[in-house]
């Protein structure tokens, strides 16, 4: 059959489509290529840090010492990590977990009930958005802003440098944004089930447990998740309540590791690594709640 | 079941709202408490509420004493505000702050706008993956955010130099000097914040509706106008909560300079954080801080009033 004469019709797109497709193809491997490589790139600048503080904390001092620097360790050392577990690192480890753990819990056990009230009980509308938009504020103050009156109050109270005292303050700290994010989190749930589960005569707490519960435990995860990690990376609350090791928690205890001498960076490093290993393990095992949480977080309320 | 039930799913409101009187014409309080079920609304949402009271009003009330008060518990007007306007240190600080957000929030919204469009891309391949990994510094405290890049910062142990040495630059000692100590700060800055915009940015981006871009392409739309005309508007709230929000953190850092610079050399890293903390724990001067923290306060208040505008005047009454 002539090419010339069947120009047009069906049966010469065979011909023509590859092609056009190795055309579109190229195109779109040059697009992908760009936006992988710059991801990678975005990658690498986001890793960087801590892949380096990784690495200066098992370098021996001739590593440290060397220039340029090395990207890897030629001769790893643990001493760095020995020095950290002599500083009783361990303790400060032991607070943030305790605190952290703690003001989440009770954090969570405040809030739910008022995002319930809030988006479930059918309140005046003018009183919820009064409430919800105090709450919204407060998510938003610098936290610094307080310590100074808090500070005063605590030490006229004689409660600084306690446990205790970080645990209240940081379930305060974090309820107003709490309230916020579960109210967006509960909004997204239809209330119809529920309702048909109270016209069949179930009570209300037991519509709660059976049926809301279960519907928003994927997202009341990841906002204690998200909780927790707000409270382990606390830092200007603690500034101001923390004394002693009693109360030591994490941040404070790396701050107080930065070297005054240029090379001493290894305990430091060993430090960092701690404090940041637990985030690193919760944005890859548990990114899909995470990313839920922050996102709720700030874009509550749809 | 009776009729009473099937009119009113929820317990309590209905029953009290058929035998109750007529309303009152007006007014949130009266009808606030008219049901048996608003109380306990009401009830389970104040613990809540005096948690506002114990980390906010309790807060600023006591600050505006302190303002008002000198260290020794006399009262002095309004001479600790007109001693700040007059404190070049504060000046420092405050343009510092601002400084910084002037730099630190076009670029966070730029590499996060950046990256917002990348993984939002057909051709990123594994979308999870890339957004658990670039929020990781979101997660990060402060303090060893500041840490992390102080060593990367470092003379001889950092790597940031590195390339500059290879190219036969002279190392720079980024935190000694006051210019490069304000580059390096706003750079680890938009490190830890850029991320809080890509996920807001990101979290706009899949609200788009794809068939409008269909719709485009069908009109013969380049990618840049469906970009400018169709993309930008719709993210608009987005990005609107995306600048208040990273304003806010990257004026409220203290983490950063703490573990960096420690607001030197000399005080030119003193932002308006670092000088409070400074005045009131250091200089043990808590009722002159006070007066700063009222700056910053009404800073946070402006921003904070436009957020609540953005996000739940506006969509409440869509």
């Amino acid at each position: 059959m002539a090419q010339s004469e069947t120009r047009g019709t069906a049966t010469n797109e065979p011909v023509t489509q590859p092609v056009a497709m190795a055309a579109h193809e190229n195109r779109f491997n040059l697009r992908k290529l760009f936006v992988v490589v710059v991801l990678y790139l975005a990658a690498f600048w986001t890793l960087v840090p801590m892949y380096w503080v990784a690495i200066s904390s098992i370098k021996s001092l001739r590593d440290l010492a060397h220039i340029p620097p090395r990207f890897f360790p030629t001769d790893p050392r643990l001493d760095a990590w020995v020095t950290i577990f002599e500083r009783r690192i361990l303790e400060n480890v032991y607070n943030s977990l305790v605190v952290a753990t703690l003001a989440t819990i009770i954090c969570l056990i405040i809030a739910v009930p008022a995002a319930y009230a809030a988006t479930r009980m059918r309140l005046p509308f003018k009183f919820v958005a009064i409430v919800v938009g105090l709450m919204g504020l407060v998510a938003l103050l610098p936290p610094i802003a307080s310590a100074i009156p808090l500070f005063l109050l605590g030490s006229d109270l004689g409660i600084i440098d306690e446990k205790y005292t970080l645990i209240i303050l940081y379930t305060v700290l974090n309820t107003a944004f709490a309230v916020w994010v579960l109210r967006g989190t509960f909004m997204d749930v239809p209330m119809d089930v529920e309702e048909a589960a109270l016209m069949d005569g179930d009570t209300r707490f037991g519509a709660v447990r059976r049926i809301l519960l279960p519907l928003i435990f994927p997202s009341l995860f990841s906002i204690a998740i998200l909780l927790f990690i707000f409270n382990w990376n606390e830092y200007i609350i603690a500034l101001y309540f923390v004394n002693s090791m009693k109360t030591m928690t994490l941040p404070i205890a790396i701050q107080a590791q930065i070297p005054q001498h240029e090379l001493d960076w290894g305990v430091v490093s060993a430090a960092g690594t701690i404090a940041v290993f637990p985030v690193l393990v919760a944005a890859f095992t548990l990114q899909r709640f995470l990313v839920r949480g922050l996102t709720f977080g700030v874009a509550s309320g749809q | 079941m009776t009729v009473q039930q099937t009119v009113s799913p929820l317990p309590g409101q209905g029953t009290d709202s058929v035998t109750s009187q007529p309303p009152p014409p007006e007014g949130m309080w009266s009808e606030l408490f008219r049901y048996r079920d608003n109380r306990l609304g009401v009830l389970l949402i104040v613990p809540s509420l005096l948690t506002l009271v114990l980390i906010q009003f309790y807060p600023i009330v006591y600050n505006i004493w302190l303002i008002l008060t000198s260290e020794k518990g006399e009262w002095i007007g309004l001479d600790n505000l007109s001693r700040l306007t007059r404190d070049t240190i504060f000046h420092g600080a405050l343009i510092f702050s601002l400084k910084m957000g002037i730099v630190v929030v076009p670029m966070c919204l730029l590499v996060g706008l950046g990256l917002a469009l990348l993984v939002h891309s057909e051709y990123a391949g594994r979308k999870a993956i890339w957004i658990s990994i670039l929020i990781i510094p979101l997660m990060v405290s402060e303090i060893v955010a500041g840490m992390m890049w102080k060593i990367m910062y470092h003379p001889t142990l950092g790597l940031v130099n590195v390339p500059l040495v290879a190219l036969g630059l002279e190392p720079i000692i980024w935190l000694q000097k006051a210019d490069t100590a304000f580059i390096a700060i706003c750079v680890v800055e938009v490190w830890r914040i850029s991320p809080l915009a890509f996920l807001l940015l990101y979290a706009g981006l899949n609200q788009v509706p794809r068939d409008i871009y269909e719709a485009a392409a069908v009109d013969g739309a380049t990618r840049w106008r469906a970009f400018w005309d169709m993309t930008l508007p719709y993210i608009r709230p987005m990005f609107a909560i995306a600048t208040i929000l990273v304003f806010v953190w990257s004026t409220r850092t203290i983490g950063t300079i703490a573990a960096t610079t420690q607001g030197g050399p000399g005080r030119a890293t003193w932002n308006l954080s670092w000088y409070i903390y400074g005045m009131s724990f250091q200089r043990l001067k808590p009722h002159y801080a006070s007066a700063a923290v009222l700056v910053m306060l009404l800073m946070t208040y402006i921003a904070g009033t436009l957020f609540v505008r953005y996000l739940w005047v506006e969509r409440s009454s869509r």
